[in-house]
């Protein structure tokens, strides 16, 4: 049974709750959910017989509680009938039910059998006692409901252990109660049972590991998130707007304020007290301002539905800073910014969730599953229909949606909380030319190629991806275990994260078996503090069952639809969509390993005081120019090192024990600059001797594969299985590498200054791909794929390689003024930042691109000198430069490492020269700000910061790097990827209107 | 003699303001007293670091003073009556090269003549008097592959370089014989690198230098291609086979040579002083309080996870 629409009065003045809710979210007024109420009072209404019965259940409670409205108006119930109790007593404590002790009044979920005729007594509607109340009537939904995920909590237990290390199986086992369903033939996604979450018996052995100390989170933060609990916002605890509700069915069907007050009639209520429900009174018409007071946070659904994010750590916020929410709820501020959140789509249209989600989506189909996917029936489809058919006003599974009608050859949805009728466009007849709803850029995509994608693979137009979720377990502190009610060893905090994106998307396969945008999910790594305050681990990030990286993503329904969709080059141009990485969010680890013209050295990376960085052990090599590392994919630590070292070729230290690394192979190469390593490949810019393909699949015996002759092969980026060179006087080269045996090169374009007449001299590149972003009047900026370039005389470049067979020229930055005797770009350095803006809100929180170089400038009469610089390339076609440090001269390279020192993100620039090597704080990117030299680095020449890549799911061998905890789901493999990379694209679009 | 040993602080007989001035006619070529960035040679940027107090870039003539005084000076010591020393100063000991880096005076990753000479000074002082006996002198290190004729060497060493003919040799009337030194120079450039010292250490390691690993050895040697290595097949040295320690049925496996191969290399390959600059009660093992850095650089430098970093953790694991 779904829940029922009510038309009339009552809906009216809830929707005229929600919208003033929703106001006070932009800034419109203090929560006034009564407009108009004209609701029955208790034992006033209905007819018949039944009055006489509701007198007698009620008797004389109605001497206290006059006025008090009538909880079940549908049928005729007394008051004992539900709380249990005296109705003939006429005193307080003889008419109440009495608990056997006082209950605790906080977070805690409380045992199943827990004094039950108190918890009755207080709210019937508790799934303890339910059995008693509301299922004598509605038995069949009450016995779902329990079985449901809303109760059960059952994936988001399982994902956290599986993904942390401490489950060994993807499929959910755990629920806040066990529970079981012994029929047979269960369907697909449905548990036999599920087990109450193990107790936590303290880090005693493995202390080192993170998942020791993971299942201490889910028993101090998780479990009080569903129906068996009332959360954090207990009665009479201030400060928890929005936050307030009941628990048990009364926790959708009794509406609550944001302030948790009550404006009922009943003159014993307390009106100043927070944690009562705005009148005694069920609704069956449940308004997202219901939903949202549990899905909020990190269960970001309800926040992206109404186009809001959650802030980025140190982000100003507040009534005086534009693009952020002007009061708290929840206890926070958050983003509130069409340029950034814009809502959903169905949400701006006045939706409610219950408008797509039925029933059986909330309340369960009686099953027990341990994912949302498996327990959610409605699809985007079964409103709007698919290119074959238009809707048969059923779910994916058959179910009728009874609010969904077709009329006048239209379908027609009637919203179930304010009876407003929208009219629902069909897929079919929007790539019908013939069809008055036809658009022609839909048209192009929404074909069947692009049968296995969710509608909301391409119509999600933001996605808020925290990676780097992180929890702290501090031993020093003490915290109440939700389901023992015992004050246990260990504080856990879960509110930490390092990166922010809303622009970035990655899609892979969800259970379904269909194209699904992925977020980041449960997956944390930690650091865990003793009694003594001492670290005894120190960010470790988790490692599953399976041997793979647990931090990773889940696919997900963003609830972000928009109409305007993302470009097609976001999916058929970007490696980095499909997992392949970007080099925006790694984060730094222990070690860098510098290129020195004695081989390699070692630096102890000191995270907290990066100019305290120590060299701790030299390698001896041959000069090295480069160094390219392989990581441990689940820690991010370096494993092996190839030294790019010139006519000596590559040289490979194994880094087991970083103080003590070990020479472990070599290969003769033309003069080896720099390379890139796909996986099994390492792809060396090899000087004159152009590009070469080497297998260093066993370091000791590395064998040549393939080879692109150019003309002087400096350095080397990779992005869509494609490796952009700097090619010296061959500019910037452009090389397919789909085929790693066999690369062909593509495309090329000078990199010499426009109309000038001296020849190209390229030497750096480095790429990244730049998402779009929801714009004005519903479109978006455009995507695109950027190669920046230096060029000893052009300075620098950028140029859009999305189709790497025609790079084009967008713009210079970095040129050398006229009147230098000697100008040279050292190094680049790419990728994206979240900046926090200033606390007015003068400057805003943004998300841009950014370009770190390092480059040399002797004026005539002058000693040379050297200086890193920051170019914001958000917009490619117009670089800003943002600010300067004057530095070392003499300079070989640069590297930028990001740092996480909780709860913030640093960013810290190594600009390396044969003298030293520099320290500089990039944090800002007006004012980078120098900080020390670092000692025992001579000779430096080139640098790689070992560094755990979040958002690097896959090498570009296809090898899989990182898990996913749902069964069934997985990324393309490479061939598929390769594959969606080459369509043609002649007839796309960038995305913001115009074609390619 | 495997080249292992301390190597105290670098010494001469000059004074420190002879120093600074031979440092400043070295290296002031416009003669204002300080010595600025263009004057400084590329590749001995740190040597400049240590003495550019300010950071500012430019070595002043009160830094480079600073500098030279503060060089401890260990043949400062009285010349005493040898008969009447007293008990040798404690001795710092370093397994593998750690030492390099400290004697290498100009950072150049080599030794010339005058730091060889040095270095073979006080890697033979072994009751660190400041002064080479008879048996010290007795046991120089010798090239394994081009070694230095041993017979006599004391009683010819006392006879050319003992010029107050007390029968000691100190800092200032050693000289290293140029056939040692020549010894350890492969590529005949006058100069002594960190890597040939390397490669004597490997020669005489029975004849595996220049194979980086076991798969390489046992690719050469086990001529049955069995995974295991007889008497017979092996063409190392016979203390070598022996240091393996071979079964009972006389054969080696390639995880032992594995092991022999990751210890030794992470012997002679050990960090550059790590060891040495922290280890302050000279045990020659550093604690995490003795480190004080980063706890994950002393996790992940802890590979036996004892609790302590030592030059045996370059093997453990490998």
């Amino acid at each position: 049974m779904t829940v029922e629409a009510r038309p009339g009065a009552r809906a009216w003045v809830l929707a005229a709750c929600a919208g003033a809710v929703f106001l006070v979210l932009v800034g419109g007024g203090p929560v006034d959910l009564a407009a108009k109420d004209s609701g029955p009072e208790l034992g006033a209404g209905g007819g018949g017989g039944g009055r006489e019965r509701v007198a007698t259940a009620s008797g004389k409670c109605v001497t206290c509680h006059k006025g008090i409205e009538e909880m079940h108006p549908w049928a005729k119930i007394g008051c004992v009938d539900c709380h249990g109790g005296d109705p003939d007593a006429e005193e307080k404590a003889k008419a109440h039910v009495a608990p056997v002790k006082p209950i605790p009044n906080d977070e805690r979920v409380l045992p199943a059998n827990y004094d039950l005729p108190y918890l009755r007594f207080r709210n019937p509607t508790n799934l303890r006692v339910v059995a008693q109340t509301c299922a004598t009537c509605h038995k069949g939904q009450c016995d779902t409901f329990a079985h449901s995920i809303h109760a059960t909590t059952a994936g988001h237990l399982s994902d956290g252990f599986y993904e942390n290390g401490v489950a060994k199986d993807k499929r959910s086992a755990y629920g806040v109660f066990p529970v079981s369903d012994d029929r047979p033939g269960l369907p697909p996604g449905a548990l036999p049972r599920l087990a109450v979450l193990p107790p936590f018996l303290g880090a005693t052995a493995n202390r080192d590991q993170l998942a020791t100390h993971f299942p201490d989170v889910p028993r101090k933060n998780c479990v009080r998130c569903h129906f068996w609990s009332q959360g954090l916002a207990v009665r009479g605890r201030l400060g928890m707007d929005g936050d307030y509700r009941a628990e048990g069915c009364a926790g959708c069907h009794v509406l609550y304020t944001d302030q948790g007050l009550s404006r009922s009639a009943d003159k014993s209520v307390k009106k100043y007290e927070p944690g009562h429900p705005y009148k005694h009174r069920l609704s069956s018409t449940v308004p997202t301002t219901t939903c949202v007071h549990c899905h909020y946070g990190d269960a970001s659904i309800g926040l992206h539905f109404r186009g809001l994010a959650m802030l980025v750590p140190g982000q100003p916020a507040g009534p005086d800073v534009p693009g952020t929410t002007p009061m708290r709820l929840n206890g926070m501020f958050y983003i509130r910014d069409d340029k950034v959140t814009p809502p959903d789509v169905h949400h701006e249209k006045g939706m409610h969730c219950v408008d797509c989600h039925t029933g059986k989506d909330l309340m369960g189909d009686g099953n027990l599953y341990g994912a949302m996917e498996h327990a959610v029936e409605i699809e985007c489809s079964s409103c709007h229909g698919s290119l074959a058919a238009e809707t048969d006003l059923k779910t994916a599974r058959g179910n009728a949606l009874p609010h969904l009608t077709r009329a006048a050859g239209k379908v027609l949805l009637r919203s179930k909380v304010d009876g407003k009728e929208h009219v629902v466009k069909q897929v079919k007849n929007i790539v019908d030319p013939k069809h008055a709803d036809f658009n022609p850029r839909a048209a192009q995509a929404m074909t069947s190629a692009h049968d296995r994608l969710e509608c909301y693979a391409c119509h999600s137009s933001w996605n808020s991806n925290f990676f780097g979720f992180h929890f702290d377990r501090n031993e020093g502190f003490n915290q109440l275990d939700l389901l023992t009610a015992e004050r246990t060893v260990g504080r856990v905090n879960t509110l930490e994260k390092v990166f922010a994106t809303f622009r970035q998307l990655y899609l892979g396969f969800n259970s379904e078996g269909m194209i699904a945008p992925y977020l980041t999910g449960f997956s944390t790594f930690c650091t865990v503090h003793d009694a003594k305050g001492r670290i005894i681990v120190d960010q470790k990030m988790p490692e599953t069952a399976a041997g793979l990286s647990g931090m990773t993503m889940i696919h997900h329904q963003m609830h972000t639809v928009r109409a305007a969709a993302r470009a097609c080059v976001e999916c058929h141009r970007s490696s980095t969509t499909w997992g392949m990485g970007s080099p925006s969010f790694a984060l730094a680890r222990d070690f860098a390993y510098v290129g020195t013209s004695a081989g390699m050295s070692v630096l102890a990376l000191d995270r907290k005081s990066p100019e305290k960085s120590e060299g701790v052990a030299n390698f001896p090599a041959p000069p090295a120019l480069d160094v390219v590392l392989a990581l441990d994919p689940i820690q991010g630590h370096g494993r092996l090192a190839y030294l790019c070292c010139g006519e000596e070729g590559i040289v490979v230290a194994e880094l087991a024990n970083p103080l003590f690394p070990r020479r472990v192979g070599a290969f003769k190469t033309t003069f080896a600059k720099s390379g890139v390593l796909t996986g099994k490949y390492l792809i060396v810019a090899d000087g004159p001797g152009g590009v070469k393909v080497l297998d260093v699949t066993n370091p000791a015996q590395i064998v040549q594969v393939g080879a692109v002759a150019t003309k002087d092969a400096r350095a080397i980026s990779l992005s869509n299985l494609c490796a952009f060179v700097a090619d010296g006087p061959g500019g910037l080269v452009a090389i397919d590498f789909a085929d790693p045996l066999h690369p062909v090169a593509v495309g090329a374009a000078s990199t010499a200054r426009p109309k000038s007449e001296l020849a190209a001299d390229a030497t750096h590149v480095v790429t990244l791909f730049q998402y779009s972003r929801p714009a004005a009047e519903g479109k978006r900026t455009a995507a695109r794929n950027l190669a920046i370039t230096a060029d000893t005389r052009g300075g620098g470049a950028i140029f859009d390689v999305t189709e790497p067979a025609r790079p084009t020229r967008l713009s210079g930055f970095l040129q050398p003024p006229d009147d230098v005797e000697r100008f040279e770009v050292k190094g680049l350095a790419v990728g994206a930042k979240f900046d926090l803006g200033s606390e007015g809100g003068k400057i805003p929180s943004e998300e841009h691109d950014y370009v770190w170089t390092v480059f040399e400038q002797k004026n005539r009469n002058d000693d040379p000198r050297g200086y890193l610089r920051i170019f914001r390339i958000t917009n490619p076609q117009n670089p800003q430069g943002m600010g300067q440090a004057m530095i070392q001269n003499n300079l070989s390279s640069i590297a930028v490492m990001r740092v996480y020192n909780p709860p913030f993100l640093t960013f810290f620039a190594f600009a390396l020269g044969p003298g030293s090597t520099e320290v500089i704080d990039v944090s800002k990117p007006g004012q980078p700000s120098r900080l020390a030299q670092v000692p025992g680095l001579a000779g430096a020449r080139g640098v790689a910061v070992e560094a755990f890549s979040f958002d690097r799911m896959m090498d570009e061998d296809g090898r899989v790097l990182k898990d996913i905890s749902h069964e069934g789901a997985r990324y393309l493999s490479r061939e598929e990827i390769q594959k969606v990379l080459r369509v043609p694209l002649e007839q796309a679009t960038t995305g913001s209107g115009g074609k390619r | 003699m495997l080249l292992l040993g301390v190597c105290a602080a670098r010494a001469g007989a000059e004074t420190p303001e002879e120093k600074l001035a031979g440092f400043l006619q070295k290296y002031d070529k416009n003669g204002d007293a300080r010595v600025a960035r263009a004057e400084q040679p590329e590749d001995q940027k740190e040597f400049f670091a240590k003495i550019d107090a300010n950071k500012d870039g430019v070595i002043s003539k009160q830094e480079a003073k600073e500098y030279f005084r503060n060089l401890k000076d260990a043949t400062k010591k009285p010349k005493e009556d040898p008969k009447k020393k007293g008990a040798p100063m404690k001795r710092r000991e370093v397994h593998g090269i750690e030492s390099f880096g400290e004697c290498d005076a100009d950072h150049d990753g080599k030794f010339d003549p005058k730091e060889f000479a040095e270095y073979v000074f006080f890697l033979c002082d072994r009751n660190t008097d400041g002064y080479l006996d008879v048996e010290e002198l007795n046991n120089l290190p010798s090239s394994a592959k081009r070694p230095y004729p041993r017979e006599g060497m004391a009683k010819r060493l006392l006879k050319d370089l003992d010029k107050n003919a007390d029968s000691f040799v100190s800092l200032e009337e050693w000289k290293a014989p140029e056939e040692l030194m020549a010894g350890f120079d492969d590529d005949r450039d006058g100069w002594v690198s960190k890597d040939e010292l390397i490669a004597d250490q490997l020669e005489r390691a029975g004849g595996l230098a220049g194979w980086s690993s076991a798969d390489e050895v046992m690719a050469k040697m086990d001529a049955n291609k069995d995974g295991k290595l007889t008497k017979e097949e092996w063409q190392g040295s016979k203390a070598l086979w022996d240091r393996f320690g071979p079964s009972p049925e006389g054969l080696v496996t390639k995880e032992q040579v594995e092991r022999h191969l990751g210890y030794l290399a992470a012997i002679l390959r050990a960090s550059d002083g790590f060891v040495q600059r922290h280890d302050r009660n000279g045990d020659r093992r550093v604690t995490r309080d003795e480190y004080g850095g980063p706890d994950a650089v002393f996790e992940r430098a802890d590979a036996n996870r004892d609790g302590v970093v030592t030059v045996e953790d370059g093997a453990a694991g490998r």
